[in-house]
């Protein structure tokens, strides 16, 4: 891992201050990513990969703070700055973000063109001609002919309308893209397309991407790395090759990775019985515990921390060492 | 083994106004048949848009069909009126599992009278109704059931309140179910565990089950037979295991390799992909509706719609190249 | 939605609007509870429309508190009671006095006496006063009819209705002061201008450098029977002297106590408009459900319907309607509700057709649920919140409506409301003429009124739509 990097993240925290208390979304993460590099954020629902996502893009509700931590963007740190200065001179240029769902809030009386020029003329500064001409290649860019400049949303397929949003988040050139589950709401066989897609746009734009999914198999069509993310918490962080390849060394992702339904191979998938940890009173110990299979007297009592298994792969949990 | 539900040559066509001139029609389903017996479980797979919930709902006269035929237990309720369905028991006995756990549960009702409901309106005494609820709590494992009697549905996290839905559906000891998408909004590592309960349940009741999924990765686990649908047309049908293991229709044969399967060595490879989308269902295709996407149509795909043929045992494709690809002399993928 | 009655209730009260909303409608309602337990409202209101009862008090009077704030005090209508008198042996007479500051005169003087009876050869009252100087005059005499053919003692007269003379327009007094003033005080003055000026003027009096100047002091009125043989009683004998104010809140042109009036207002504003809303919401809410859930023709009948409803003017056919049928308060409720239902209709059918597509209904449907039932137990509480709502909001309205109806004197005249008083006020020009006691405070009460059930309905939308609730708490 001699490449450069493009991202680092040092101890994060982001609460959120609800009526129950504090909701501890994020807690003490922290990982790095190359340039060129793709790294899978990989939990279910509540697990805080979307607020990590938030957090470094500076769009956070207005009921979460970021407790401690700090995140740094070629080596220069994106939390303490202002948010006028974060706009001007990280976002949209060198880090964004597709939404999830975002392909459902385009606006429906513009044309989708306009849309993803928007950025370049509000945040670039460009004249409207260099942004509509600039716009029109990033819609080629996405595999959409450029006539789509001027079509309206409605006019568009689901499909099509998520490239349209990869499109706005590209249209500034940046070196890191972060996707948040960019194919939940679509088809398979179009999933299949815009995951083909984002392997292009990496190999051909030299991009770093923190892909957010939910689905592991979908983490292994496209990230370098995997992090699997539980209760606010990384629970495994390790090569994709390691990881899946050789196989989970933390009981979450082992149990996720036997949760999904396969084509081929004997035996039903697995589940996970329970529910995720309310996260304003999180279980003590490991908050994986009450729903692991191989729980013993240390998981309930102290919180494991990740240990090294190499040096490329981390796990949180007292099976790995001690 | 007794057969439950059969739906023949069923079509459902909705009218679609254009303009100010006239209408046309949507074909939701054109033409679709099938079957399902005693302790056997169908699993309708497609698309949005393919018409497979429109089938769900037809099947149990929650929808009406525009032509065909609707049997219950080779008794003909195309043409029942709600009333006679009500009065005949027949809604007793065909059920729906809703995709939506959120919103398929009245959030002013507490899930004791959620339950009840369905046995109030066929008039149970009260103490049979409360056993009744009780028990359906505990077949989907909502234990111990007194805990949920007075709860609310917003207290409940996605997987109890789809085992809410499938208790509903159960109370009234049904024969058949239609599942529509049970898991498809609930979290990835407990969907198992549902498909597994209803799939015990229906061997513990012997109730025949049709299972909507637009995920044909997890048919083959809970179904013995698949219904592969495009456009409200089926396009490949038969035993779960031949149509997964050995598929024949080119679609089927994509859909299957569009589904993601967690390996270290997918990001090295580009996915062969089905090209483009599916054509408007309001000005479908002629011909095979498939030909504009497929890889091997050829002139005869366009002009000439492919019926169903058995190709092997109790396999049917609707492709006009079906032959070929079974001798491998022409591939899809 | 979830939240619950007392969740939402909290989430109400959160608002100020929610709580001063709530603070007027207890009043409101307390003052209508009063009125109608505590008045004889059928009595009021027959009076009300009857000149006759209302001869006694003083003509467009302000209120008596005025005097708090004014120089010049301003004579109180002041009642002097004989009560029931006995008239027998020696003493035929009986007295009252008046103890009178006031800077200015009484507006009327009147002697009332009811059920007179007596025995022996008939009675002749005579009403005669002692000014504080010591000068008597007399002021009137009542001759009580002799007993008809085959009547019997004791005899009695006025029983149907009391005898009222009003005194100060009695040419006996005005020739009798005439006479006192060239007596006594050597002023000449001819008794019609006597009449002319006021007999009040010249009864309370005296002359000073060539003017007349209140005489205060201790006025002595006496009522004599005169009678040769024999004896008489009257019952409820008084003698009234209009004052110049009046009650709490004055009077009207024709002297109806406005504070009866206003009082009386209450109950009927409050029952107009929640009754027209509660109609309203309820008929436009069950249509707009029927519409919405059934479809169809039935549908596309109640939105034609409506449309054709919203769109004709309610004014000029409101007009015509109460030309034909007579400006009846059932005619009017009836015509809010015709013209009131059609939006609510439209928007209640779009809530419901939302819903109509929900899978719960689809559910209830699944296991064989009637449409009755389906309507009635997961349609209707949906939109109940709303509905409850759309009454509250719905009331301020057709209050406002009835009191526009009543001042374009298309209001029910039988019935005193707010609208009807005020519209008698701008008739009798009561703005030009000042008598701002007629006009500001049934304005005000309507304006409160309506603020209230507004407030009310401020309150309840964030309870309602919790879009609301987000942005008003961000």
């Amino acid at each position: 891992m001699s490449r450069e990097e493009a991202l680092r993240v040092e101890d994060l925290k982001v609460y959120y201050m609800t009526e129950k208390g504090y909701v501890r979304a994020v807690d003490e993460v922290s990982f790095n990513l190359s340039k060129g590099e793709s790294l899978a954020i990989v939990g279910e629902s509540g697990s805080g990969k979307s607020t990590l996502g938030m957090t470094l893009i500076r769009a956070l509700p207005k009921n979460a703070s970021i407790v401690s931590g700090r995140a740094y963007i070629f080596g220069d740190e994106i939390l303490s700055i202002s948010l006028q200065d974060f706009r001007r001179k990280f976002s949209w240029r060198l880090i964004s973000m597709v939404f999830q769902g975002a392909m459902n809030s385009l606006n429906p009386v513009l044309k989708v063109g306009d849309q993803v020029a928007e950025p370049l003329i509000y945040s670039g500064g460009l004249p409207k001609e260099e942004a509509r001409r600039r716009a029109t290649e990033t819609i080629e860019t996405v595999g959409l002919p450029r006539e789509f400049y001027n079509r309206y949303p409605h006019e568009l397929s689901g499909g099509m309308k998520q490239r349209i949003v990869i499109a706005m988040a590209l249209v500034m050139n940046p070196q890191i893209l972060i996707l948040d589950e960019p194919t939940s709401a679509l088809d398979v066989t179009i999933q299949a397309q815009i995951i083909n897609l984002i392997k292009d746009l990496i190999d051909k734009l030299g991009l770093s991407v923190i892909f957010i999914t939910h689905d592991l198999a979908l983490a292994s069509d496209i990230a370098d790395r995997i992090m699997v993310m539980y209760g606010g918490q990384i629970m495994e962080l390790g090569s994709t090759d390691r990881v899946l390849g050789e196989g989970p060394k933390h009981p979450y992702t082992e149990k996720l990775l036997s949760s999904i339904p396969r084509l081929r191979g004997e035996g039903m998938p697995d589940f996970i019985p329970g529910r995720p940890p309310d996260l304003s009173s999180p279980p003590p110990g490991c908050r994986f515990h009450p729903r692991c299979p191989y729980v013993f007297d240390r998981c309930m009592k102290e919180e494991p921390p990740l240990f090294n298994i190499n040096s490329t792969h981390l796990v949180k949990c007292w099976l790995r060492g001690d | 083994m007794e057969e439950v539900i059969r739906l023949e040559n069923v079509k459902k066509y909705y009218e679609v106004r254009r303009g100010f001139l006239g209408s046309q029609s949507l074909k939701a389903l054109d033409g679709v048949s099938l079957n399902i017996k005693k302790k056997e479980t169908l699993a309708v797979v497609g698309e949005s848009g393919c018409g497979k919930s429109t089938l769900g709902r037809v099947s149990l006269r929650l929808l009406d069909a525009t032509d065909g035929r609707v049997f219950f237990k080779g008794q003909d309720i195309t043409m029942l009126s709600e009333k006679e369905l009500r009065d005949k028991s027949f809604r007793k006995k065909m059920q729906i599992v809703f995709q939506d756990p959120y919103s398929s549960l009245n959030p002013f009702m507490r899930i004791g009278n959620i339950i009840s409901e369905p046995l109030e309106i066929h008039g149970y005494a009260r103490e049979e109704t409360r056993e009744a609820v009780l028990k359906a709590l505990e077949d989907v494992k909502l234990v111990p059931p007194e805990d949920f009697l007075n709860r609310y549905p917003h207290e409940l996290s996605g997987g109890q309140r789809q085992r809410v839905n499938i208790a509903r559906a159960l109370v009234l000891g049904p024969e058949y179910i239609v599942a529509d998408e049970p898991v498809s909004m609930i979290d990835a590592s407990s969907r198992a565990e549902i498909l597994l309960l209803l799939k015990s349940i229906r061997d513990s009741r012997e109730m025949g089950v049709m299972y909507i999924t637009h995920d044909i990765a997890t048919a083959r686990y809970v179904s013995e037979k698949i219904a592969v649908m495009y456009m409200g047309e089926v396009a490949e049908t038969g035993p779960s295991s031949s149509v997964l293991r050995n598929p024949i229709h080119p679609y089927t044969i994509l859909l299957l390799n569009s589904v993601p399967e967690p390996n270290p060595a997918n990001r090295r490879t580009r996915r062969l992909v089905i090209k483009g989308e599916p054509p408007s269902p309001i000005n479908p295709p002629s011909g095979c509706k498939f030909h504009t996407r497929c890889p091997i149509a050829t002139e005869r795909c366009r002009t000439e719609r492919p019926s169903l043929v058995e190709y092997a045992p109790g396999q049917l494709v609707a492709c006009h190249r079906a032959e070929e690809v079974i001798k491998g002399s022409v591939t899809v993928a | 939605m979830s939240a619950g009655f007392r969740g939402g209730f909290r989430i109400y009260w959160s608002t100020w609007t929610g709580r001063a909303g709530l603070a007027f409608l207890i009043l409101l309602t307390a003052v209508s509870i009063y009125t109608i337990t505590v008045l004889p409202v059928a009595e009021i209101s027959r009076q009300w429309n009857d000149p006759q009862h209302w001869v006694d008090y003083p003509k467009s009077s302000p209120p008596t508190w005025v005097n708090l704030f004014s120089e010049k005090k301003l004579l109180e209508t002041t009642t002097l009671n004989f009560g029931n008198t006995q008239f027998s042996g020696s003493s035929k007479s009986t007295y009252l006095t008046l103890n009178y500051q006031a800077d200015s005169y009484p507006s009327y003087i009147s002697l009332s006496i009811e059920k007179l009876r007596y025995t022996g050869t008939p009675p002749v009252l005579v009403l005669s006063i002692v000014r504080p100087d010591g000068y008597s005059v007399e002021a009137s005499r009542i001759i009580v009819p002799p007993p008809r053919p085959g009547e019997n003692p004791p005899i009695t007269r006025f029983e149907q209705a009391p005898e009222r003379v009003l005194i100060t327009s009695s040419d006996d007094l005005a020739r009798n002061l005439a006479q006192l003033y060239e007596d006594r005080f050597d002023v000449i003055v001819s008794p019609i201008k006597v009449l002319q000026d006021g007999v009040q003027r010249y009864l309370m009096s005296t002359p000073k450098d060539g003017a007349l100047t209140p005489l205060k002091g201790v006025y002595r009125f006496t009522l004599t029977a005169i009678q040769s043989s024999g004896e008489t009683s009257i019952e409820n004998g008084r003698i009234l002297m209009g004052g110049e104010a009046y009650g709490l809140m004055g009077t009207d042109v024709i002297g109806r106590d406005l504070a009866v009036g206003l009082l009386l207002g209450f109950p009927i504003s409050l029952f107009i408009g929640l009754i027209t809303s509660i109609i309203v919401t309820g008929l436009g809410a069950s249509l707009g459900l029927v519409s919405g859930y059934f479809g169809g023709k039935v549908d596309n009948v109640i939105q034609r319907l409506a449309d054709f409803m919203n769109n004709i003017p309610l004014l000029p056919i409101l007009i015509f309607l109460v030309f034909s049928f007579g400006a009846k308060l059932w005619v009017i409720i009836l015509v809010f509700v015709a013209f009131g239902w059609p939006g609510l209709t439209i928007l209640t059918r779009s809530i419901v057709l939302q819903l109509r597509e929900s899978q719960f209904i689809e559910s209830a449907r699944a296991v064989g649920a009637s449409s009755l039932r389906i309507v009635a137990r997961h349609i209707f509480p949906h939109i109940a919140p709303f509905i409850i709502a759309q009454i509250i909001f719905f009331t301020p309205s057709f209050i406002l409506l009835e009191a526009a109806l009543s001042f374009l004197g298309l209001g029910d005249p039988s019935l005193p409301t707010w609208g009807q008083i005020l519209e008698l006020g701008f008739r009798s020009a009561a703005v030009y003429l000042g008598y701002w006691w007629w006009i500001l405070p049934p304005g005000i009460l309507i304006i409160i009124t309506s603020l209230t059930f507004v407030m009310i309905s401020l309150g309840l939308e964030p309870v309602i739509n919790p879009r609301v609730r987000v942005r008003s708490r961000g």
